[in-house]
């Protein structure tokens, strides 16, 4: 009886809730009934998209407290903007390579366990963009309709991380650099200045020379750690001179990679020569092993990692020792192409509901927004994208507050939008090849020219093989 | 006699001991769970933590729903394992027992599944499940785990050193094959139905790509992915959290282990079945 | 009830033999045709291309290493962790007051999932403050050497397999009737001789089992350098499925990923076979 006069009351007001909560006693029914009642009244001009909330599905690969910060901003979404649009956000972990997820979902046809919005990592731009599905924060600006997020906001890096073919494909999310960590208080123990870490490589090698620490024959401390991989590679050879695509089509954004171009135009060359005297110094450790707990023991003076890294190398540090945070040393001091943002971005998918897309993409904005940023950034450790952040007080005070952070961010603002780690699809094979050349060019097995060579070739011809058979 | 017994005592500390050296690994994570994030890696020498805390623990049940995946990967270890028994016991029946036309031939075929790199038929496989309306069902997790041709093979394995005599014997007593099977058969078949059942169990409880692949809600998470979620990739693994749901986590698989221990100890054939 | 008779042996193997049809056979057979076309990076096929991709994968000199490497590791992998789990398996046979304490301690090993068991020694394998090289006063970089990796992984799976092979073995050897052994029971000296000539022909239906599908586990093994070295150091611990498992996830080439896959079954169905006409010689039943 109850039951179906809760469900007559309902109706009288416009269907507003949900069917669920039919089953409700019927006390509480009419509380909610009257609250809807004052939130949908002066709603003359409600930003609601329909009556029924709108329901929106949120596939990432966040782990940790990651996950738990990025949880935060979808709760804090559906209370406040969520509500006032009727959009309520489920988000869920989908494993650690959500494009492999999509991508399987998409080869066996299965676009219904789509969901309306995911991030994932730029490497899988190229092929999401394909999906019938994907609709691009592009053609939405295009559109000019519910814009929450001027598109100015976002860092140009950023922005140019997810462009594929001129198009903006994702609205950037959880960000990072490539940064150098180092130890202060080897550095002063060393004799070197503490606050003025090495700006190219040759100063770098320099450095390793004197921070290195030997026990007889047997390094004890290495003045460096880092394996040199895709990752390093590109972002050393694409910071060279104004900027520097590291293959054609400009490195894959503008339609696809063909083959590198780091040979031809002489920089992997130029990055070598440089850092044949890393190599020299005896003190460089050309292998991870476990990188983040080696620089917290002391037993490498600098280490170059992302600056994703910084929260964990606090935990790990504590107050042992000082330690700092500078820009990716230069191949040459004459470079002004800086470094590649790296990270993940958040593409949508539209399912069939003209509603349902709008509620995704007020929310694909929202997480690009000023307050998702700060409480997702600040509490994960990743790089803000959004550029008015910046100028905002809190996030002043939260860089004064994290000094290590603010290497990342400036070294961001300065780098050129155009360097970028490329879009090569073979992205296995390529950072295998370079893992492999280099670190048999730092162990001594070969020698530079036959590392470069080996490096162009066969990148060349792993790109080639893709080609042959995906080109149109 | 006082020889025998010291004799014994030290049997067994032999015992003991060889096996603390073989779950040495495992004593270490159980330290690790322990330990503070900066007391994992040192460079002395350091198996135990500095002091008992809860941390590692509380933050490894804070940033994950570990229970409720617990329960998830009960049923799809438990619901798997069953069929996969009951399935296996009874094709093994046939392979052992009855001579028939391409019996060779049926049993090398079941055999090919086991060469079958799993990532190759994923896409595929995926599709029937997804196109069937499996997804984000308990059932669709077990999809990939109800049948194994190594618990055929086992099944097989034991019947086939099962006396014949008794199968004859039962049959001239007019005994039906199904009746052998069930009332004869698959008591005496204890030992190997808890070490297929064990074996299954522990490897689906341990899953991660396919139980991950066809969810897709958070509620539907199995364990593995819940050790997965403490990680973090970027920034390099975290070594005490994932170890204390690690530990946690092998909880269940333990008990599961010595509920089942005592039905391999009873002995697989006793000389009177063995003809 | 003839009729039966007739197929009654099909009835119990119906439903193993569906469930091989859907989800074994059919999705491979679709893989097997897929090897003769070039498929693009989306999954859609492009044009028929004959042998090339087996040309194409059967040249790649990273395939051929990998091929060697799974030899490399099954031969290591496979008999040692038989071989340890059987002396196990007769060390824990005698009955004792603490058998269940020990027993689930040498099986244990078998509930470590991959991922945590491939942490746990990564620590440990650290060359400059890991256990392993702080107890052998050793400064070997057991992971990131191409010396030494692949013996490093095996040793890692001979771990994992350990606990596995010694229930099963376990079980059969307590199976072998206590008169046999009491029979051969005299002292230490002979238990060689014990176990050779009086268990392992009792037992030799499991070790048997034990053998076919270890070799069909380890040869298409690709979890550990998935989590662990991604291959390398320069490729020395790339296994066929793993090599296999790049060109699909990472490299999006299908057509190396699927003529890899069907090399590697045809690799594990010859060892199987080759297992199986030992059957006859050398595994007594009953």
């Amino acid at each position: 009886m109850t039951l179906s006069l809760a469900a007559c009351g309902s109706k009288d007001t416009g269907e507003t809730q949900k069917p669920e909560s039919t089953e409700t006693v019927q006390g509480t029914q009419s509380e909610t009934d009257s609250q809807q009642q004052e939130e949908q009244e002066p709603a003359g001009d409600s930003k609601r998209i329909s009556d029924a909330d709108i329901e929106i599905s949120f596939w990432h690969h966040m782990e940790g407290t990651n996950a738990n910060a990025l949880e935060t901003v979808c709760s804090n979404f559906n209370d406040t903007v969520g509500k006032e649009y009727g959009i309520i956000v489920t988000p869920s972990f989908q494993g650690t390579n959500t494009a492999e997820k999509l991508n399987t979902l998409a080869q066996a046809g299965d676009w219904v366990n789509f969901p309306d919005i995911c991030q994932v990592a730029s490497a899988g731009i190229p092929t999401i963009s394909g999906y019938d599905l994907f609709v691009s924060p592009e053609e939405m600006y295009a559109k000019g309709e519910n814009i929450i997020l001027p598109r100015e906001s976002i860092i140009a890096n950023n922005a140019r991380t997810f462009t594929y073919k001129d198009q903006l494909c994702a609205i950037p999310f959880s960000n990072s650099t490539i940064l150098l960590y180092y130890n202060k208080g080897l550095f002063e123990a060393a004799g070197l200045d503490p606050e003025n870490p090495p700006k190219t490589i040759a100063e770098m090698a320099e450095a390793i020379e004197k921070l290195t620490q030997k026990d007889g024959d047997e390094v004890t401390t290495y003045g460096l750690n880092v394996q040199v991989k895709r990752y390093q590679l590109v972002n050393w050879v694409g910071g060279e001179g104004e900027y520097n695509f590291i293959g054609d089509n400009e490195g894959g954004r503008a339609g696809l990679m063909s083959k590198v171009t780091f040979g031809e135009d002489g920089t992997l060359m130029a990055y070598l020569d440089e850092w044949e005297k890393v190599i020299a110094t005896g003190g460089y450790k050309p292998v991870e092993d476990n990188i983040n707990e080696e620089f917290a023991m002391e037993l490498s003076a600098m280490a170059i990692m992302s600056s994703a890294r910084i929260g964990k190398l606090k935990d790990l540090i504590g107050d042992e020792f000082e330690w700092g945070t500078a820009p990716l040393p230069k191949v040459n001091a004459s470079d002004k192409g800086g470094t590649a943002v790296g990270g993940s971005g958040i593409v949508m998918f539209d399912k069939g509901d003209a509603d349902e897309l709008t509620a995704t993409w007020i929310f694909q904005q929202y997480l690009g927004g000023e307050d998702a940023q700060y409480d997702f950034c600040t509490a994960s450790g990743y790089i803000p994208m959004n550029r008015d952040l910046y100028e905002t007080e809190k996030m002043k005070t939260y860089m004064a507050e994290n000094p290590e952070i603010v290497a990342a961010v400036d070294q961001l603002l300065a780098s050129n939008p155009n360097v970028q780690e490329p879009f090569d699809i073979v992205t296995g094979d390529i950072n295998s090849i370079i893992d492999e050349e280099m670190v048999a060019f730092a162990q001594g097995e070969q020698d530079k020219q036959t590392t470069h060579d080996n490096i162009v070739n066969k990148c060349n011809q792993k790109l080639a093989d893709y080609v042959k058979v995906n080109a149109e | 006699m006082k020889k025998k017994r010291y004799q014994n005592i030290l049997y067994q500390m032999v015992c003991l001991l060889v096996g603390l050296i073989i779950i040495a690994p495992i004593l270490y994570a159980f330290s690790i769970s322990f330990m503070e994030q900066r007391e994992i890696l040192t460079k002395k020498l350091h198996l135990l933590p500095n002091r008992i805390q809860w941390n590692n623990y509380k933050e490894a049940l804070r940033l994950t729903h570990l229970v409720r995946y617990m329960l998830n990967s009960f049923i799809l270890a438990g619901g798997s394992s069953l069929v996969r028994v009951i399935v296996a016991s009874l094709a093994a029946f046939s392979f052992a027992f009855f001579e028939f036309k391409g019996k060779n031939f049926l049993f090398m075929l079941c055999m090919s599944t086991m060469m079958i790199p799993g990532d190759v038929v994923l896409i595929t496989n995926y599709k029937t499940v997804a196109s069937l309306g499996l997804t984000d069902t308990y059932f669709g997790m077990m999809t990939m785990f109800l049948v194994s041709v190594m618990n055929i093979f086992m099944f097989r394995q034991y019947y086939l050193s099962f006396s014949r005599e008794l199968y004859d014997a039962s049959k001239a007593d007019g005994c039906g094959n199904l009746r052998f099977f069930l009332s004869i058969l698959l008591p005496l078949s204890k030992p190997v139905i808890a070490t297929v059942f064990i074996s299954s169990f522990v490897s689906t409880w341990n899953t991660y790509l396919w139980p991950m692949l066809v969810t897709n809600k958070d509620t539907m998470r199995t364990v593995q992915v819940g050790i997965t979620m403490l990680n973090s990739k970027d920034g390099g693994t975290i070594y005490g959290p994932i170890m204390a749901a690690s530990v946690m986590v092998m909880v269940p698989t333990l008990i599961i282990f010595i509920v089942f221990q005592k039905q391999i100890v009873g002995g697989m054939m006793t000389g009177s079945v063995k003809g | 009830m003839k009729r039966l008779g007739k197929i009654e042996p099909y009835i119990y193997l119906l439903p193993a033999l569906i469930y091989f049809a859907v989800f074994s056979f059919y999705p491979f057979l679709r893989t097997i045709g897929l090897t003769f076309f070039t498929v693009s990076a989306d999954g859609r096929v492009k044009a028929f291309a004959g042998l090339d991709n087996y040309i194409h994968v059967l040249t790649d000199p990273a395939f051929l290493r990998s091929i060697w490497n799974t030899l490399v590791y099954v031969l290591m992998a496979s008999p040692l962790a038989i071989f340890i789990a059987l002396i196990l398996a007769v060390l824990a046979n005698k009955k004792t007051r603490s058998s269940s304490v020990y027993e689930t301690m040498f099986s244990l090993t078998m509930a470590m999932s991959m991922s945590v068991t491939a942490m746990i020694f990564k620590i440990m394998y650290n060359p400059n403050v890991g256990l392993i090289n702080k107890l052998l006063g050793t400064k070997i970089n057991w992971l990131n050497d191409a010396k030494y990796a692949m013996v490093s992984m095996s040793f890692i799976s001979v771990w994992m397999n350990i606990g596995f092979n010694f229930l099963f073995l376990l079980a059969a050897i307590r199976g072998v009737p206590v008169e046999l052994l009491e029979c051969a029971d005299i002292d230490g000296a002979i238990l060689y001789k014990k176990v050779t000539k009086v268990i392992l022909p009792m037992i030799s239906p499991t070790v048997f089992f034990l053998i076919c599908t270890s070799l069909a586990k380890n040869i298409i093994m690709a979890g550990l350098p998935i989590i662990l070295t991604e291959g390398g150091p320069k490729g020395s611990t790339s296994t066929m499925i793993y090599y296999m498992y790049k060109q699909a996830f990472g490299n999006m080439s299908y057509n190396d990923a699927y003529a890899a896959a069907v090399i590697t079954f045809l690799f594990t169905l010859i060892a199987t076979l080759i297992s199986f006409s030992f059957e006859k010689k050398g595994v007594h039943y009953s």
